[in-house]
């Protein structure tokens, strides 16, 4: 089931944290030192920023000897994807049903 | 950027009025938003709504932000209780006179509080498939 789909969405309200989430899809696997060096903001900023991706499990981290390396996801996107979906088929019933009683109307 | 998250659309061979009084009209909304319970629709701006399912708790409210005959209907969607997904959105309901009839268009937004961001997500959720498949 995974986080919440808010905390996704919370996650990806900010841009570094969009980017943050970018880069480690791009590149894989990154320290979080190397993820700092990235971006003009402290390491303390980047740990925080971290920390709300692997809330909304868009990023884990795994150790390896002396650092952590935090690794991008894509599931939760997919989840964001099927959300907005249910709105999609939701509307699209809306509007068959809509055309069916008009259909009764003019039959009348 | 577009906010738009999900837009459905479809035309339908009926003059403007009648398609803009399904959705204003009270009883014409009973009708054919089965088998959702429409338990209150008052679509007039600062009026509010509250659709209801007759096999589920929840309910959807709203009040409604934007009324201009046979062009516009804009509301917010506001769950409750509040479950998986946004607290709060917002529905454009779009009336425009086509030669065949009138074409419907409603946009489902996601551009209120803190999620504002959001919405940039749909564009950027396709250019993240093809990162991941090359992956």
């Amino acid at each position: 089931m995974g986080a919440p789909i808010d905390t996704v969405y919370f996650a990806l309200s900010h841009e570094t944290r969009r980017e943050i989430h970018l880069e480690l899809l791009r590149r894989g696997e990154l320290s979080v030192g190397a993820l700092a060096e990235r971006y003009p903001v402290s390491l303390n900023a980047i740990s925080k920023h971290i920390k709300v991706l692997e809330k909304a499990g868009l990023v884990t981290k795994s150790k390896r000897g002396r650092e952590t390396l935090c690794r991008g996801e894509l599931a939760p996107i997919e989840r964001v994807r099927e959300h907005l979906e249910g709105y999609r088929a939701f509307w699209t019933s809306r509007l068959d049903a809509l055309a069916k009683h008009l259909e009764g109307e003019t039959n009348e | 950027m577009s906010e738009e998250a999900v837009v459905v659309g479809r035309k339908f061979r009926a003059p403007i009025s009648k398609i803009w009084a399904a959705w204003t009209e009270p009883e014409q909304m009973l009708n054919w938003w089965e088998p959702l319970i429409v338990a209150e629709w008052n679509p007039v701006e600062g009026g509010t709504y509250r659709l209801r399912w007759e096999s589920y708790e929840g309910t959807i409210h709203g009040t409604f932000l934007t009324v201009r005959e046979n062009e516009l209907i804009e509301f917010t969607w506001e769950p409750d209780p509040v479950k998986e997904g946004f607290a709060q959105t917002r529905v454009e309901v779009h009336f425009k006179a086509i030669e065949t009839g009138t074409r419907v268009e409603i946009r489902h937004l996601h551009d209120i509080s803190e999620m504002g961001r959001s919405a940039h997500l749909d564009g950027w959720t396709r250019a993240l498939e093809n990162l991941g498949t090359a992956r």
